[in-house]
């Protein structure tokens, strides 16, 4: 049968992905907006020192680097996560289109934004075969923008809306659609991987060994690309294709069907490239400094209590249980394996496995989860009507969680933090510094973190910039700190420089710092001042 | 079989009751209605925070351009004696949601995203924020594994971990008003000063972690900390 496009339908889901996409960028514009006279605002939509290195590794890539390295250090080059390494092709994307790297970020948040939304409406649809468009419609509105239950409370003086949840429960809009571009593809991926385990389950019967391979083989890369930068999402659909593969050749093995052979030979061929793979991140991330890390996480485990996290989960959950009965009365290849990717998501989340892992449970909640529930709860109503009435109605339930959201990023001090604007001055002394041929690193001081963001502008490493980054982070600020504040002799001064291939120190005017200690040392050589900045060069004798 | 195909997806085309191209410029008109409301609001949003300039740590400035790039930020200048008597009050859960207090509406406390001890503090003294900190979670073994469950003898040993001090000065046992106890607490430093006070709250049901309150206020603000001490609080 000759598929044909219905156009119409395409343009309409084509709007809302759009649009979708601009909300998950419309809090930076309003950032923008509100950039202050003489200030250049660094788009901050995100955990702001995680948003700098992301935006670093895009200008390592644009600078021509395959490899990423460390510039927010002087002696450990090679501190790094695994996942970093593809913001450097981001930024090779981006230098294609003669972006800057700020742009590229945001562009890229936006297109993955856009991609993701599009690719939820597809699997709505398969979700949904026997649906007209308008359920498919409203499962996907629900899946969007479906947030908690809440609660409104009248403090000392005024009213407040709280909502229900905890920490990365993903249950309001922003925590699906995140401004960091490797969240987004990660469920980018997820879905990519259930389309073709859906299709490959479904097909089963007819494929080729050829083909079998293939799709082992494509499965398996995506996940190995998965496991780099989103182990949790990795794992997940690992044992999902574990569980439904098995769970289907049993069955087909009981009916005598020979499509067994091609469901083993195609999660044979995930697992035996994956599984290695798995183990050899495992132990890479236990000997390097993201261990730091996985200790820290392996302590920070949610247990919400079984009603909190029925209010977290929000209405569409409620919904979704008067849906289910439909739901399963035709149970299709993907239907099962959203469902599997529920059980298993949320039977990882609340066990130990998570601690045990090294990692928060709260990485094994997927926001995929509401597309199985907006499915559900839209799959309850025959007539269009009821859907839509229905639909509307939890919508309206759902907008004052998700103005709240909104404002709540806003008001986010992590993210409208105190280097979101910086004086003109200081961006154009930072590029200043790009311009100098000389090579060597340069000496920020330890406050404000103006360490993380001086890479972005020049090719330098810095000596100190944030904890994750900057090994030793603790002493390096005190000594950082008494370089400035000209407590160090001469002699103690020139061999603290020289060691650290600092060439260059540079001082702002929002660091709380004076300059004049700068200026008794002899052997530093003012090249460059505006009223934000000054910058000095280290004396070659 | 194909022409089949066509008139169920022509029949299905219908299920929202409209014609054939309305709903594709039904949603382009929404898409122009979307792109002008952010339109909006980006223009909105820049003539309402026309004039201000933020500097870091929330330090607010007037707008007049610095001369001398040597001068120092300004750290805001709080009227003490009005935030003391002021009844109004703003709530403060610190970053990681271990403790809240209330502080007067005009201060603005600040925070270290991703600081393990989940400190905040004012900008209320020459020394840097980063170094004087108000409220942070200390964890008992970090120092001495050993104190661990022994948080009075922790609180009288505290001085042996920073070399700038030699002893404890005054110590007695402390509750504030939301009923948090522990210690209040001074110490000795190599120079024979005395510290500034510091509290020391037991958290229960954790033996490993300490709530520290160190009073960072110049005297002229000590009402303004009294206020905030007696309404900290640590959340389950």
């Amino acid at each position: 049968m000759k598929k044909i496009i219905n156009w119409n339908r395409f343009i309409v889901i084509l709007v809302i992905a759009i649009i979708v996409a601009g909300i998950s960028i419309l809090h930076v514009i309003v950032g923008y907006a509100k950039t202050p006279g003489g200030m250049v605002y660094l788009w901050t939509g995100h955990y702001y020192l995680d948003y700098f290195e992301y935006v670093q590794a895009i200008v390592q890539g644009m600078r021509g680097k395959w490899l990423w390295e460390n510039y927010f250090a002087t002696d450990d080059p090679t501190r790094s996560f695994l996942g970093i390494w593809q913001y450097l092709l981001l930024g090779k994307i981006g230098k294609i289109f003669h972006l800057d790297p700020i742009s590229t970020y945001w562009l890229e948040v936006f297109l993955f934004s856009f991609i993701f939304a599009i690719l939820i409406f597809q699997i709505i649809k398969k979700l949904m075969p026997d649906s007209l468009f308008v359920h498919k419609l409203c499962a996907f509105f629900l899946s969007l923008f479906a947030a908690p239950f809440y609660q409104i409370v009248k403090d000392s003086t005024q009213w407040k809306l709280i909502s229900y949840g905890f920490w990365n429960d993903r249950n309001i809009f922003w925590e699906r659609f995140e401004s960091i571009p490797y969240h987004t593809i990660s469920h980018i991926l997820s879905l990519l991987v259930i389309l073709l385990l859906a299709d490959s389950l479904e097909k089963a019967h007819r494929l080729t060994s050829r083909s079998v391979l293939f799709r082992g083989l494509l499965g398996g890369f995506i996940l190995i690309y998965l496991l780099l930068f989103s182990p949790s999402s990795a794992l997940l659909l690992i044992l999902t294709i574990f569980l439904v593969t098995f769970v289907y050749s049993v069955w087909s093995l009981k009916q005598k069907q020979k499509k067994y052979q091609n469901l083993i030979l195609f999660a044979g061929i995930i697992f035996v490239l994956v599984i290695p793979v798995g183990i050899l991140i495992r132990n890479h991330l236990n000997s390097t400094a993201s261990r730091l890390v996985l200790e820290f996480e392996s302590g920070w485990q949610e247990r919400p209590g079984f009603r909190l996290m029925i209010l977290t989960l929000g209405p569409v959950l409620i919904a979704s249980f008067f849906g289910i009965s439909n739901f399963l009365m035709r149970m299709t290849a993907i239907r099962f394996i959203f469902l599997s990717l529920l059980t298993i998501s949320y039977g990882i989340f609340f066990s130990p496995v998570a601690s045990y892992l090294g990692t928060t449970n709260t990485r094994f909640l997927t926001p995929l989860s509401y597309i199985l529930f907006s499915t559900m709860a839209v799959l309850r109503f025959k007539s269009a009507r009821s859907a839509i009435v229905v639909t509307f109605i939890l919508l309206l339930f759902f907008l004052p969680a998700n103005i709240e959201g909104f404002r709540s990023i806003l008001n986010d001090r992590n993210i409208s933090s105190p280097i979101s604007y910086l004086p003109k001055g200081i961006i154009e002394g930072f590029r200043y510094l790009d311009k100098i041929s000389e090579k060597g690193n340069a000496l920020t001081t330890p406050s404000q973190f103006l360490g993380s963001v001086l890479p972005i502008y020049t090719d330098r490493h810095v000596y100190v910039a944030r904890h994750n980054t900057t090994p030793n982070y603790i002493e390096k600020n005190i000594r950082a700190s008494n370089f400035y504040l000209g407590t160090m002799t001469k002699g103690e001064a020139l061999e603290f420089l020289s060691k650290n291939n600092l060439k260059f120190v540079v001082l702002t005017s929002i660091e709380g710092y004076e300059v004049k200690p700068l200026y008794l040392y002899s052997f530093l050589k003012e090249i460059y001042k505006n009223k934000d900045i000054v910058i000095f060069e280290v004396k070659k004798s | 079989m194909e022409k089949k195909a066509e008139d169920a997806q022509a029949s299905q085309q219908d299920d929202l009751g409209l014609g054939k191209n309305t709903l594709a410029i039904l949603s382009v008109g929404i898409l122009v209605v979307f792109l002008l409301i952010v339109a909006g609001i980006y223009f909105w949003v820049s003539k309402k925070s026309k004039g201000e300039v933020v500097f870091p740590a929330g330090v607010n400035y007037t707008g007049q351009e610095t001369q001398n790039p040597t001068q120092s930020p300004q750290r805001p200048q709080y009227d003490y004696a009005a935030l003391a008597a002021t009844t109004d009050s703003i709530p403060f859960t610190s970053p990681k949601g271990q403790y809240t207090f209330a502080y007067p509406p005009g201060m603005i406390p600040l925070i270290f995203p991703g600081d393990p001890n989940d400190s905040v503090t004012f900008d209320v003294s020459d020394v840097p924020a980063q170094f004087n900190l108000m409220v942070l979670v200390e964890s008992i073994s970090n120092y001495d594994p050993k104190l661990r469950g022994r948080q009075e003898q922790f609180v009288r040993n505290y001085w042996q971990f920073f070399p700038g001090l030699k002893g404890v000065n005054t110590i007695e046992t402390s509750e504030n008003e939301k009923g948090l106890t522990g210690w209040k607490v001074s110490y000795i430093t190599k120079g024979d000063t005395v510290t500034s006070v510091n509290y020391f709250f037991t958290i229960p049901g954790d033996s490993d972690k300490i709530l520290h309150v160190n009073n960072i206020f110049p005297s002229e603000g000590e009402g303004v900390f009294a206020k905030i001490l007696g309404s900290l609080e640590y959340k389950k």
